[in-house]
């Protein structure tokens, strides 16, 4: 299992196009990837998929945490990290 | 790959909702407008339903999102002349529904998954508490 904390850099938080860019490269691996927003009390580890990504709420600063299990959840984490926070550069 | 048609009682709002889905999935899914009556006033026109049907539609199937309920007369009865195509209609709000039918059809969905997608929308909480 592979897991990364990032923290949210876009303005407007995980809106309609980020998510539905961070949903869509998510399909781009085989690993189960589940998502869960550490800076809302509520917000518990979901898979992911758009309507989950969505319900995360995660504005400007949150911190989600993306999980990543089978044989490619290393490039899988280091990807979708990479599209939350372009300071982390891929690989 | 599933298209998506848009019908509304308005043009200005069935295209507004077009632009915002095609936005989300940059150009890889079909989407129609059709939105507003035969001269340009509010209500719905079988003609342009039939011409956006015409326009998305697939082998995949065609996912049809409405604004109001007494669009699904007109398109039902466009659909009793369209035999060929698979099409479902959707029970989704407009607005959320296209665009997360979009983004599933984008990553090549089939149509029931992608009127799944859709439906989820009605569950959507927009405003969190913590």
């Amino acid at each position: 299992m592979e897991e990364r904390l990032v923290r949210i850099r876009h303005p407007l938080g995980l809106h309609a196009r980020p998510a539905a860019d961070f949903y869509r490269k998510t399909r781009e691996f085989r690993s189960c990837i589940t998502v869960r927003n550490l800076t809302r009390r509520s917000s518990i580890e979901v898979p992911v998929s758009l309507f989950n990504l969505l319900q995360l709420g995660a504005a400007q600063g949150h911190q989600v945490l993306i999980r990543a299990e089978g044989d490619d959840e290393r490039e899988a984490v280091a990807a979708l990290a990479a599209l939350l926070d372009p300071n982390i550069t891929e690989g | 790959m599933v298209g998506i048609l848009i019908v509304a009682h308005s043009a200005r709002l069935a295209d507004g909702v077009k632009e915002f889905a095609e936005q989300a999935v940059q150009g890889k899914v079909r989407i129609a407008a059709a939105g507003g009556d035969i001269d340009g006033n509010l209500g719905v026109s079988v003609d342009a339903i039939r011409a956006g049907l015409h326009h998305v539609a697939s082998d995949d199937g065609v996912l049809i999102l409405v604004d109001f309920s007494s669009a699904v007369l007109s398109i039902e009865a466009v659909l009793e002349e369209e035999t060929t195509a698979r099409v479902e209609i959707s029970n989704a709000p407009l607005v959320e529904g296209a665009y997360l039918a979009a983004v599933e059809a984008s990553i090549g969905a089939t149509l029931e998954e992608t009127a799944a997608a859709a439906l989820r929308a009605r569950d959507l909480v927009k405003i969190h508490h913590d």
